[in-house]
């Protein structure tokens, strides 16, 4: 297994993967986290609105930053976990280069795990740059706006990142998982997207209306990610706060179908290259 | 081991047989690619797999490295199922046109294979020397030519110093003094592995294997040393030129020596054994015919390839 890690390691160490799929995510962190709801800040009436932008403005601030940046995971943080997923094991079929990676002596569940395993450090690498930069922005808000900064405690923060982490491993072990059954990139990419963003949305949306949907809701990772950040304290769309965050379930049940997903994704992909032949 | 002399030195009778395959069978949906292959590999030989496209030389590779599973029959490679992690990290191989991540530079790529195998970077430029790819390693992949990405597979078979070499058509995309230094590349090789090699190039399999086996459809339809089989299709056929034309085929049929024979002008190509000779000149000079020549026919190997797969499409035989 070390030398497995070893290799996929390496690999994703000098792939453009990981760099493009980090540095996208953390631009739309700070732009939709920060970037839009300072511009609603900005323009919004000071006299009559005076309370909305007070909250508005608690959001932005460093004693803030790190649930704001967890806040961002449930919908886009997601697909974009789901795509790095997908081009852990996807790209290997365009390459051809399945066959080498599994005539070198590590087995085949071994290569499997060590290449999940080298994307989950990606992430934790990434989720780690996302609140960086989330602090950032949020001291120049402060600074800007004259107020003072004021840091959450450490255990706060800590906590939202282990939330990003876990939400992001199950996306990723999903994504993963969905380029080894599409055997590529393309069908893999557009099913998990359609999947996350469309029907996930529309099922759980639904379910709001329809309440026979609600378990249905219940098994959804999208909706799990949400409670699961809405557990930290992050308040919801309708509260102000951002998209797909929700308390759909609780905070244990939805560690638990994010646990579930993580497991699914892992044994599919390593069931299914295990199976086949490798051609 | 029946064929001594077809074991290069270095290794020794005892050792266990390399590759062992017995009446293995695969099909790829409606496709049989592999029917009741049986063959034999001993440690030291160049052993040639030779068959037109579609035959199942690359199927029966895949089957060695346990990527393709046989629907039926027994498989032993290195003493071990095919698979195995600790006989896979004995064996390298280069399957079908080498694969690679193409952003990434040659050297990198080895060092991904090369850390899989638990060894250290230095094994890579070791390799990149030996295809006499260093001065390219650090350019990526996506920019090589055909020839340099078929050398950088060879150096990754090469990676570990393999007991067992798996080569499909290394010499595929090379130019001549790329296949002349590929040629030389496995016969050094031979002096510590055992090499499978796969080829459709006649010429190539004819120079470098010991043993070769030929395969049509999936189907063995021979399996001989290299020296054996072209001497065994050669052998009966003998070229005779004489005048006049009229004579000869008179002494001809009054020696028994008619029986199978061409005529092409004054060339005639009979069909007889060793001892049949000496009697038919002295017959035909005696008659007063003048022999120009007589000579055995050696066939080529690409002649007796065709002969045993009843394959006549042209197939380019090697240079
Ligand atoms: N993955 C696969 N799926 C379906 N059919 C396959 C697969 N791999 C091989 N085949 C079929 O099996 C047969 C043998 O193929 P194989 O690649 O082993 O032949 P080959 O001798 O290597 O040919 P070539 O000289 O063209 O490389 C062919 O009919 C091929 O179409
Ligand atoms: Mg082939």
């Amino acid at each position: 297994m070390r030398n497995a890690l070893a290799a996929e390691a390496l690999l994703m160490r000098k792939r453009l993967a990981p760099l493009v799929v980090g540095g996208t995510w953390i631009v739309l962190v700070v732009a939709f986290g920060f970037g839009v709801p300072y511009i609603v800040y900005a323009t919004l009436d000071p006299v009559t609105k005076a309370a909305d932008r007070a909250a508005l403005l608690d959001l932005l601030l460093p004693s803030a930053a790190h649930t704001t940046a967890a806040g961002s995971y449930p919908l886009f943080g997601g697909a974009i976990m789901l795509i790095l997923g997908v081009l852990v094991t996807g790209p290997e079929y365009r390459w051809g280069t399945w066959p080498a990676r599994l005539s070198q002596g590590p087995g085949r569940t071994q290569v499997v795990l060590a290449k999940v395993l080298a994307g989950a450090v990606v992430v934790v690498v990434i989720a780690v740059a996302a609140l960086a930069a989330s602090m950032v922005t949020s001291v120049v808000v402060a600074l800007v706006e004259g107020q003072p900064l004021t840091w959450p405690a450490a255990g706060a923060v800590a906590a939202s990142l282990g939330v990003a982490v876990f939400i992001s491993v199950a996306w990723l072990s999903l994504g993963a998982a969905l380029g080894v059954i599409f055997r590529g990139v393309g069908t893999a990419l557009g099913v998990g997207l359609v999947w996350t963003l469309g029907l996930e949305n529309a099922l759980s949306g639904l379910a709001g209306v329809v309440p026979a949907l609600e378990p249905v809701r219940a098994v959804l990772l999208g909706p799990a990610s949400g409670s699961l950040v809405a557990a930290l304290g992050v308040p919801s769309l309708s509260e102000g706060g951002a998209v797909g965050v929700g308390e759909y379930m609780s905070g244990p049940v939805a560690c638990a179908v994010l646990l579930a997903y993580t497991a699914a994704g892992l044994a599919v992909a390593t069931v299914l290259i295990r199976r086949r032949d490798i051609t | 081991m029946t064929d001594h002399q077809d074991v290069r030195p270095g290794s020794t009778t005892a050792a266990p047989v390399v590759v062992e395959l017995a009446n293995v069978t695969k099909a790829f949906g409606a496709v049989q690619a592999v029917r009741g292959v049986t063959l034999r590999v001993e440690p030291g030989q160049v052993y040639g797999l030779l068959g037109p496209n579609g035959a199942g030389k690359t199927t029966l590779m895949r089957i060695l490295l346990g990527l393709v599973r046989s629907d039926a029959g027994t498989v032993r490679v290195l003493g071990e199922p095919p698979g195995d992690p600790r006989t896979l990290r004995r064996i390298g191989a280069l399957i079908e046109s080498p694969a690679f991540v193409p952003h990434l530079s040659g050297r990198v790529n080895l060092q991904v294979l090369a850390r899989a195998r638990g060894l250290p970077d230095a094994e890579v430029d070791r390799v990149l020397r030996v295809v006499d790819l260093e001065g390219a390693a650090d350019r990526r992949v996506t920019g090589y030519s055909l020839g340099m990405r078929q050398r950088l597979g060879v150096a990754g078979a090469l990676l570990g110093e393999p007991s067992l070499l798996i080569l499909d058509e290394p010499t595929n995309g090379l130019d001549p003094e790329g296949t002349a230094a590929m040629r030389s590349l496995i016969r050094d090789m031979a002096a510590h592995a055992t090499v499978l090699l796969s080829s459709h190039l006649l010429g190539e399999i004819q120079q470098v294997c010991d043993r070769v086996v030929v395969l049509d459809k999936g189907e063995v339809v021979a399996e001989d040393s290299v020296s054996e089989l072209l001497s065994r299709a050669g052998e009966r056929t003998v070229v005779l030129e004489a005048q006049p034309a009229d004579l000869t085929e008179k002494v001809l049929k009054a020696n028994d020596a008619w029986s199978g024979a061409t005529r092409d002008d004054s060339s005639w190509r009979l069909e007889l054994d060793g001892a049949g000779v000496p009697a038919l000149v002295r017959a035909l000079v005696e008659a007063g015919v003048e022999v120009h020549e007589v000579r055995r026919e050696r066939r080529s190997l690409e002649e007796v390839f065709f002969a045993l797969t009843g394959d006549h499409h042209p197939v380019r035989s090697g240079t």
